[in-house]
């Protein structure tokens, strides 16, 4: 179940990447900024600015056998009941403008390989390659492996973005076929992990220093989605050094300022944001924390950001 | 939260620096505010007037004679004037600020026209100023004389009947405004674009040509040679007295102006004006002060003589390193005197604007383009990377302030170094659209192919938005002609009629779409209309190239050619082959965006998912959309070339092939080839309004698709995929693929930093291994243009990139500014 291919993507691996989203994950990360990429089943989105509405077009209502959209309003556009919406999908094809889309497809590896590889001449100049995203990449692990294993055997170079709370035998198929693995250290104490993430980081740590272990030709950077009041402490950063510097094959430790990026799909989804407060960590700060990061490892970091599909 | 990220030509703006980088003196930044601050280009009419006045006189003469005769009284007549802080003089007027010579012999018939619409354009943008004292001018002395004479409007008058109705429509009084579907470029220039062999000029100086002529004169005896070739000879000697007589000129008021001099510093400058000036170029450069004062009387001289729209200044790296070199070792010159130097010179040729008198010329070349490509970079002779110390500077000679003229051009190749390649990035990120890039990879070949040895093919020059010229080797001084793509589409949709043209019968009545079940159908109208536009584009070239001997002569042009020269014949005689050449005619097709999305939304919508009628999409287009936004919304959402989609891109490699197979079956006499080139210069504003509805979305009127770039906003996926697409929509096996040209436009905060650079270094690279012709990048903020829109004053030097030039933004008329901010804006990840 992919949820979209995105090119031209320069912060998921090194070079430039073509990072596939794949959907379905097991956190639920109030700052989410990929909403449309937690649940493993496609999932409708109404843009409502795209809709020319029910006198020019009006195809979508007499197509919802479960009578979800409607439209009352004085704009003309249409509205979606999301209780009655079973994301059957049948609305989709009757929407000319496109306002209505399905968020997550099924395609097969030969299908994403071929969009993926538009942008072969890209890697041979830069070194980059695939990236799996998610959601949890690491949910779908036979698909993943095949995929990750068929683009090595294509001259990719080979990164994912994990959070690895996902069950051990999944990380087992997956990460032989990966070269650059990218992966979150969210909240360092396992009950306000659970408060923030729906989970607690037990079995997410226990992964990560098995996978260390267990791979040690695997290049590991650790990354930490800072978010303002939450994980933003020294003490969290501290505590993530204190974890991965033992281990020689974690190479990087990267913070990602939180953006407000994903409000927008919340809408489209006919869902709420909770973290309408909150704001991008201050420039002070981040540099405050990466000093610390540069001293452990003895050298700068980079600004970086994720990439949204 | 920070702001946006700007690039540092817009940070320059915001923050009211006029220096964008590095090392700018003080007498540079005056004269630059001097000139940028003279306003909107003036018509300067002292060369029409004394040409006028010299070919009066010379009637009956042969005609090259005559053209070095007017250059002579224009040397004699013209006031010669030296501005403070000047270091690089001359010039045909008499102010510091833009200057723009109108050519009466070109297309005088419409001079008052053309000046009615200047006069119209004031406060707006395409203002041009004509004093009434000049349109008194233009109305009792120049347009009396040239009235009927001009070569526009017996270039027209010349057209078989159905060539002329499809290039100027029914009403065969007009001599003005085109149809656009056929399109012609010899009325709006004397020469196709060109690039003159300027190390002549540097290298054997004036007296060394003068001396060849001479001796190829005494040599003169057969008898034919002495009818045919005389003249040409003689005028040759004249034109190099007339330059030089010219320069002397200056000299003989430097020294006067020195002795009357009360500053010492200034005065031991003018004293060295005029000892410069009293050498070249006459004699061999000896300093590089003297080649750059040099050159720029070449250049000068040249657009005296006659207007090709675009004059490459060629591989400035490469012919001025010797002088630089020997300057630097024996002490003469340090860096930023080199620097300074530069933008003296660079300072002289941003004043020079080209002006069409032609609505339709102005509306396609908008911003005054003039095309002074200054080309760095590439391969030497011998096949090895070219890159010198002066590729460097020039580059940055040209970061320092915001320019449009001239226009820096670098050649890039497989083994182009990474050093280079980064400070060209850098240069890029100023945000000014320069420099454009050329590819060595996919035009040394294209050289090959057409007959150069590869030690020529590897030293080639750029001329105009994306073209190319071997000085010595290539004749064809001829404008093309061509098709515009929206109305071909349309045509094929209309039964070969078009709307704006109130559906007379145009081109070839094909069938009525309804009766189509098939997409080959399509196709086939697609094909038979295109070969009709075809056919009257290289017939009414042929016409120019017949005509164009007995209207204009370039004895200037033609004696730094190696060919012209050896066969005493002047360039604009190429209708009769010069042996030994490569004599390109030229083919232009604009739109190709347009035409592959149309078909593809015929094929996608009608044919395959068949979700529309062609009832319902003929109906749609007819009533302009209007009533009909699903359809519409349907055909907007239809895929689009430029994302990676196989069987859309193919469309695009069809259409190529359709042309160019068409060219390689209707070649020119002694094998010489038609090109097919692609490049819009702003042709793509004026040939959209000409176009109905097309089947990709488009509205009646608006823009078409730039060059061979996706249509605006069309390619979502991402630089990589686009370039990848455009690749694959060319056909590079054909001696005739000429150039094309592609936009790209990058927000400053998807490049920002080392990181940035790196990046777009990659895309660079890739693009000369996807053997891409041209490439060139807008980074800058949408926010920005949009603020120029509002607040013209403040943003009146911004710099932004429209098609193989950079204009200054509040230069272009609304139609362009739109289209500029509606290009796709790529994102970095």
């Amino acid at each position: 179940m992919v949820l979209n291919i995105q090119h031209f993507c320069t912060h998921d691996g090194p070079g430039m990447r073509t990072t596939v989203f794949l959907k379905g994950c097991t956190l639920r990360c109030k700052w989410c900024s990929n909403p449309e990429s937690i649940h493993p089943r496609p999932e409708l989105a109404y843009n409502p600015a795209k809709c020319i509405g029910r006198t020019e077009c009006g195809f979508c209502l007499p197509k919802c056998p479960e009578h979800a959209i409607f439209s009352t309003d004085p704009d003309l556009k249409v509205r979606i009941n999301w209780t009655l919406c079973t994301n059957c999908s049948q609305c989709v094809s009757a929407c000319p403008p496109g306002a209505l889309s399905l968020f997550g497809h099924e395609l097969t590896v030969e299908e994403v390989l071929a969009e993926v590889e538009q942008d072969s001449p890209f890697y041979r100049e830069s070194g980059g390659g695939i990236t799996l995203s998610g959601g949890e990449c690491q949910l779908q692990p036979d698909f993943a492996a095949a995929l990750l294993e068929e683009a090595r055997h294509r001259g990719m170079n080979t990164a994912i973005e994990t959070a690895f709370n996902v069950p051990w035998e999944n990380v087992e198929k997956v990460l032989p076929h990966v070269d650059v693995c990218l992966h979150d250290h969210k909240i360092s104490d396992p009950e306000r992990h659970r408060k923030w993430c729906g989970a607690d980081n037990r079995r997410i740590q226990e992964n990560q220093k098995r996978a260390y272990e267990t791979f040690p030709g695997v290049k590991f950077i650790a990354r930490t989605p800072l978010i303002p009041g939450v994980n933003d402490d020294e003490a969290h950063i501290r505590a993530v050094l204190a974890f991965i510097r033992p281990h020689p094959n974690v190479i990087d430790y990267e913070l990602l300022p939180y953006f407000r990026f994903g409000e927008s799909k919340y809408g489209f989804l006919g869902r709420v944001y909770e973290l309408e407060d909150f704001q991008p960590p201050s420039e002070e700060l981040l540099a405050r924390l990466r000093a610390i990061i540069d001293e452990a490892f003895g050298r700068a970091t980079a600004i970086t950001r994720k990439t949204q599909p | 939260m920070a702001g946006p990220v700007l690039s540092t030509q817009e940070a320059a703006i915001e923050s009211g620096k006029t220096v964008l980088h590095g090392s700018v003196t003080e007498r540079v930044t005056r004269m630059y505010a001097a000139i940028r601050t003279f306003g909107p280009p003036r018509l300067t009419l002292d060369r029409a007037l004394f040409f006028t006045e010299s070919l009066r006189e010379t009637e009956g003469q042969p005609l090259v004679l005559r053209w070095a005769k007017a250059l002579k009284r224009f040397v004699e007549k013209v006031p010669v004037t030296i501005f403070p802080d000047e270091l690089i003089v001359g010039r045909p007027n008499t102010w510091l600020g833009r200057w723009g010579i109108v050519y009466p012999e070109l297309d005088g018939s419409i001079m008052p026209a053309g000046v009615e619409m200047f006069r119209k354009n004031k406060g707006r943008p395409g203002e041009v100023v004509v004093t009434d004292a000049d349109a008194a001018v233009i109305h009792d002395t120049l347009t009396p004389f040239w009235a009927g004479k001009d070569y526009a409007t017996n270039f027209f008058h010349e057209l078989p009947e159905e060539t002329r109705f499809l290039i100027m429509g029914p009403d065969p009084a007009n001599v003005m405004l085109y149809t656009c579907v056929v399109l012609c470029t010899s009325p709006m220039r004397h020469s196709q674009n060109w690039t003159p062999d300027f190390r002549k000029i540097l290298n054997r100086g004036v007296k060394g040509i003068r001396e060849e002529a001479q001796t190829r004169l005494a040599a003169l005896n057969d008898p034919h040679d002495l009818v045919f070739k005389k003249a040409f000879l003689e005028a040759v000697l004249i034109t190099c007295d007339a330059m030089t007589h010219w320069s002397q000129r200056y000299a003989a008021l430097a020294r006067e102006s020195a002795a009357k001099e009360p500053d010492p510093k200034r005065k031991e400058e003018l004293e060295q004006i005029a000892a410069i000036c009293d050498w070249v170029p006459e004699n061999p450069a000896r300093t590089f002060r003297e080649a750059l004062q040099a050159q720029w009387w070449a250049q000068l001289f040249n657009r005296i003589e006659q207007t090709s729209s675009a004059l490459g200044q060629g591989r400035m790296d490469q012919y001025l390193l010797p002088f630089y070199q020997k300057d630097l070792a024996e002490g003469r010159i340090t860096k930023d005197t080199a620097l300074e130097l530069f933008h003296c010179l660079w300072l002289q040729m941003s004043q020079v604007t080209e002006l069409k008198l032609n609505p339709v010329a102005a509306a396609g070349t908008e911003g005054f383009s003039q095309f002074s490509d200054v080309c760095v970079g590439g391969l030497t002779p011998d096949g090895n990377d070219a890159t010198n110390e002066l590729s460097y500077l020039i580059l940055e000679s040209m970061r320092g302030l915001q320019l449009t003229s001239p226009d820096p051009c670098v050649r890039i190749h497989a083994n182009t170094p990474d050093a280079f390649l980064h400070h060209v990035v850098e240069c890029i990120k100023d945000g000014k659209g320069y420099p454009k890039l050329l590819n060595d990879e996919m035009v040394v070949p294209f050289y090959l192919s057409n007959g150069a040895s590869l030690k020529e093919a590897f030293d080639w020059h750029i001329s105009g938005c994306c073209e190319n010229r071997l000085p010595n080797r290539e004749t064809n001084v001829t404008g093309g002609g061509g098709v515009n793509y929206g109305s071909l589409v349309e045509m094929t949709l209309r039964q070969g009629r078009l709307k704006v043209l109130k559906d007379i019968q145009f081109g070839v009545p094909t069938a009525d779409p309804r009766t189509w079940t098939t997409f080959d159908e399509v196709w086939n109208a697609f094909c038979a209309q295109f070969e009709h536009l075809a056919r009257h584009a290289q017939i009414q070239q042929y016409v120019a190239m017949r005509l164009k001997p007995r209207f204009f002569a370039a004895p200037a042009t033609s004696m730094l050619h190696d060919l012209a020269m050896e066969q005493c014949r002047d360039l604009h005689t190429h209708g009769e082959y010069f042996e030994g050449s490569i004599q390109h005619a030229t083919f232009e097709a604009i739109g190709k965006g347009t035409a592959i999305d149309s078909l593809a939304a015929i094929k996608h919508l009608i044919f395959d998912t068949k979700q529309l009628t062609w009832d319902e999409l003929l109906n749609a287009m007819e009533a302009n959309w209007v009533g009909h936004e699903a359809v519409r919304q349907l055909c907007l959402n239809s895929p689009k070339y430029g994302n990676g989609i196989d069987w859309v891109d193919d469309i695009g490699f069809r259409i190529e092939t359709l042309l160019l197979e068409y060219l390689e079956r209707n070649p020119q006499p002694h094998q010489q080839a038609f090109l097919l080139r692609q490049i819009p210069v702003t042709f793509h504003v004026p040939l959209g309004k000409v176009t109905w509805a097309t089947p990709n979305g488009r509205r009646a009127g608006e823009y078409l698709s730039e060059g061979i770039s996706a249509s605006h906003g069309m390619d979502v996926k991402g630089p990589t995929v686009a370039l990848s697409s455009i690749a694959r929509g060319r056909n590079r096996s054909f001696r005739e693929k000429g150039g094309d040209l592609i936009n790209l436009k990058f927000n400053p905060a998807n490049v920002a930093g080392e990181e940035g650079t790196r990046r777009l270094m990659q895309v660079v690279r890739t693009w000369s291994e996807l053997k891409l012709w041209h490439v060139q990048f807008n980074i800058l903020n949408r926010a920005t243009l949009l603020a120029a829109q509002k607040d013209p004053e403040k943003y009146r030097n911004l710099v932004v990139r429209i098609a193989g030039y950079s204009a200054y933004f509040v230069d272009l008329s609304p139609a362009q500014q739109a289209e500029i901010i509606a290009r796709t804006e790529e994102h970095l990840g």
